[in-house]
């Protein structure tokens, strides 16, 4: 059985998501820098396969309690969902009066589906601040968010740690295959032309095994790996 | 005011467009919004020159206090200081100042505000040189007295107010009750509205009945409107015995500049001997794509009136 391990060089596509109307995103997974992005029909948030976290708000001109109208932005909502090679769209729903805007920050329904209008599962929670709004600092409270036990807390330091420990199994795995595979080749030497079917099967599952795990990672530690690819092959 | 067409019920292009709250905790809520325009404008008319107007100047102060899940309390104090911006300051700034009690989706409001009748209407120019409606012409779209409802019913919304005679009192501006509902459906948008205003006391006698009708359909590629109002005095020779429609077409040109245009015509009646007068114009707007509360835009207008000049505008606004 030949276990030669196979390094898919290709990039996996990412997630990538279109913003409705109205929709802006303060945090995309804690960085704040790239989140100022345009919406509309043309324009598209790229993310990472696995799970995202949005810092989002919604603004409409709406009409007021008693007539009239204005400019009038929802709570700052928290939103985590997970998803994997694929196009979503992000809307809240139409809202046209204060008292729909209400009812939107009480619901908290923003609208989260896929290319074939499939609603994706999300959670999510409101980054509050009591008392005076203006200077927020949206990085200190999302950061505190993240250490409570809401669910759309997300945590990239716990990811990173789960994921390392995945690597070291990996490694362990690949040290022993390593040590196997000197006494495993000179066995298929003698019968490499039968085997050739069984070790395709093989190769399918280790490019499958490669591909999920890749879509576990994080950005850093895909960053990492494809350094390794680069400096070693 | 302007009024709210259907496609600008429609969510703003993203940005940084928001509100400023001010300050929140404990239910209570604090904003502030504004609406600043400056416009270079010539007015259509007989030889006018060109200045620099202010439309709006406004600072809107909003509290309400969530005083349980289905009611609130809440309070607006608005400023508007486009007068004072042209030297043409006479009495106080204050345009809007009410409290009122918000039991879910129906709230009750009372004190100086506008009216339910100035609601209607779908006009979408910058700057009329003639009245938007036969609402606005008659003049009582505002009042000082005023006890309003509003109310949210899913796809119907309505408003009624009440100006109270106030006879003797400084703040006496006649007595009116306003009536305006709308519904939305499919892309299409309906509104009604009708008013029963009589003259304060002190200054005449004049009763004028003012009804009007509204429909906006979001056609996807446009926005098309277009509404017909008629005011009805008990006095035959009053200006205000008159009927005036308006179409107007709104369109995206791309996915920051809305372009506009649009027509209307007053007809008075024939005792009053006075020609009808159409009014054309048509207008762009530009927003920003980091910043779409701020935007840039043009129009141009004219009256087919004898000896009016084509009028013209440009400017800024800033709203938040």
């Amino acid at each position: 059985m030949a276990v030669t391990l196979l390094i898919p060089v290709a990039v996996l596509a990412d997630v990538s998501l279109r913003l409705g109307d109205g929709v802006r995103v303060i945090a995309v997974n804690g960085d704040m820098a790239t989140a100022r992005l345009e919406a509309g029909a043309d324009n598209a948030l790229e993310v990472g396969n696995g799970k995202t976290q949005l810092v989002v708000e919604y603004s409409a001109e709406v009409r007021g309690t008693a007539g009239g109208e204005f400019l009038e932005t929802s709570d700052t909502h928290v939103l985590l969902f997970e998803a994997h090679e694929t196009s979503l769209a992000l809307k809240a729903p139409d809202i046209d009066s204060q008292h729909e805007m209400d009812d939107f920050n009480r619901s908290r329904q923003w609208r989260l589906v896929d290319h074939r209008g499939r609603a994706i599962e999300y959670a999510i929670d409101v980054l509050e601040k009591k008392g005076f709004q203006l200077g927020r600092n949206h990085g200190q409270e999302l950061a505190a968010f993240n250490r409570t036990d809401s669910p759309a807390a997300y945590s990239a330091a716990a990811e990173v740690a789960a994921t390392e420990v995945a690597a070291k199994e990996i490694a362990a795995t690949e040290e022993s295959d390593a040590a196997a595979l000197e006494s495993v080749n000179a066995a298929d030497q003698a019968t490499a032309e039968s085997d050739d079917s069984r070790s395709l099967a093989d190769q399918a599952m280790i490019e499958r095994m490669l591909k999920y795990w890749y879509q576990q990672a994080s950005q850093v530690t895909r960053n990492n790996f494809k350094s390794w690819i680069e400096t070693s092959h | 005011m302007r009024k709210v067409m259907l496609a600008a019920a429609v969510a703003m292009a993203s940005g940084s467009a928001s509100a400023a709250t001010i300050y929140e905790d404990g239910g209570f809520q604090y904003k502030v919004n504004g609406d600043i325009q400056v416009q270079l404008r010539q007015k259509a008319g007989d030889d006018n020159n060109p200045d620099i107007e202010f439309d709006d100047v406004e600072l809107k102060n909003y509290v309400s206090y969530d005083l349980n899940d289905s009611m609130k309390a809440f309070g607006r104090v608005d400023f508007g200081f486009k007068d004072a911006a042209e030297d043409k300051q006479s009495g106080s700034s204050l345009e809007e100042a009410y409290l009122g009690m918000a039991f879910g989706s129906t709230s009750v409001s009372f004190g100086k505000m506008d009216t339910a009748g100035d609601e209607f209407g779908v006009t979408e120019a910058i700057e009329a040189n003639t009245d938007e409606d036969r609402f606005d012409a008659v003049g009582a779209t505002s009042g000082d007295d005023v006890v309003r409802l509003d109310a949210d019913l899913d796809a119907l919304y309505l408003a009624a107010s009440y100006e109270l005679e106030s006879e003797g009192n400084s703040s006496e501006n006649g007595e009116y009750f306003d009536l305006f509902v709308s519904t939305e459906f499919s892309g299409l948008a309906l509104g009604a509205a009708f008013q029963n205003w009589d003259e304060a006391v002190s200054s005449g006698d004049e009763s004028v009945d003012t009804w009007g009708v509204s429909a906006a359909y979001d056609a996807g590629f446009a926005t098309l409107a277009m509404d017909y109002s008629e005011s009805d005095s008990n006095i035959d020779t009053s200006a205000n015995n008159a009927d005036q429609y308006n179409l107007a077409a709104k369109f995206a040109a791309a996915s920051t500049t809305d372009i506009a245009v649009g027509m209307t015509e007053t007809s008075y009646d024939a005792l009053l001997g006075l020609d009808d007068v159409t009014e054309y114009y048509a207008n762009v707007t530009y927003k920003f794509p980091s910043y779409s509360n701020v935007s840039v835009f043009a129009e141009i207008s004219d009256t087919d009136e004898d000896n009016v000049d084509m009028g013209y505008l440009a400017g800024m606004r800033v709203k938040f």
